[in-house]
């Protein structure tokens, strides 16, 4: 999303349009599931997360500045509201461990070979991820998996980005420890080949 | 680490082609109309203005009336404890 385009939707916002509303929506509904959904590993918790995350955004919809960056906002909002469930629920002593449900991706692959290699590579990287620490977890979802910058991640967490840029590495080098040799090369060679 | 490494970093490069996921299309519709509905709700403000909630009321009678009863209240108690106590 361009960022007039992103201005002329928090102007809709803060007038109260609905069209604004859905444009901002549509945009970043996926995105911000999948993010609640692989920090908080649970299907049912992520749900609640992302609704109460926008009636956050339509309550506060007429107060926003009119420079305000949408993504920053939503993610800081998704993150901190996940933050204050796991205070309040002590989630951790009673996560499974398993996958969480995830919808497969409609990319089609050439081979079944490829499918399943691809998928099996994803299985241990959703793994490897599920078995990080939060702090981590959640650092690597926003720069890697959402694509914010390392600065936005920073706002988002509350950190100054120097602190981001060092959290990233740390969380970086934990993931590629959970992975293990093998599945870092094979990582590496799926990119290298565009398999 | 900087933009530059992120990107050139195939494990976390990965992490960006993770699956897609998503709520399904009923909770995801219910929560569009949910949200559209506060967002179109009346504002506060708006709610506020009816003759009682005006300004001279919350500002001035409101708060008269409130001070009147209670140093009527206070009185009463002081009349009370001094009718008990007087010898």
């Amino acid at each position: 999303m361009d960022r007039d385009t992103e201005l002329a939707l928090v102007e809709g916002l803060r007038r109260g349009e609905t069209s604004a509303f859905d444009a901002v929506y549509d945009a970043y509904r996926a995105q911000l599931f999948a993010f609640l959904l692989r920090l908080s590993r649970r299907r049912a918790v992520a749900e609640d997360l992302l609704d109460e995350t926008w009636l956050r955004l339509v309550r506060h919809a007429r107060g926003l500045q009119p420079d305000t960056r949408l993504a920053p906002w939503l993610f800081t909002v998704a993150r901190n509201l996940y933050w204050s469930h796991r205070r309040a629920c002590l989630l951790e002593e009673t996560l499974d461990h398993g996958l969480p449900g995830l919808w497969p991706s409609r990319e089609s692959w050439p081979s079944p070979f490829d499918l399943a290699l691809a998928a099996e590579t994803q299985r241990r990287l959703e793994e490897g991820l599920a078995r990080l620490p939060p702090q981590h977890r959640e650092v690597l979802l926003l720069v890697a998996a959402e694509g914010l910058t390392p600065t936005e991640a920073a706002g988002v967490c509350g950190v100054r980005p120097e602190a981001m840029r060092q959290r990233l590495a740390r969380a970086r080098a934990a993931l590629a420890e959970e992975l293990g040799a093998s599945t870092g090369e094979a990582i590496v060679t799926k990119r290298r080949f565009g398999t | 680490m900087t933009s530059h490494d992120i990107r050139n970093d195939p494990v976390l490069a990965a992490l960006g082609d993770l699956p897609a996921c998503d709520v399904d299309e009923i909770r995801a519709h219910r929560l569009r109309r949910r949200c559209r509905a506060v967002l179109t709700a009346k504002p506060r403000g708006a709610i506020a203005a009816s003759p009682l909630a005006s300004l001279p009321w919350r500002r001035v009678l409101g708060p008269a009336v409130v001070a009147m009863w209670t140093a009527l209240y206070v009185l009463a108690t002081l009349q009370q404890a001094i009718a008990i106590f007087r010898p």
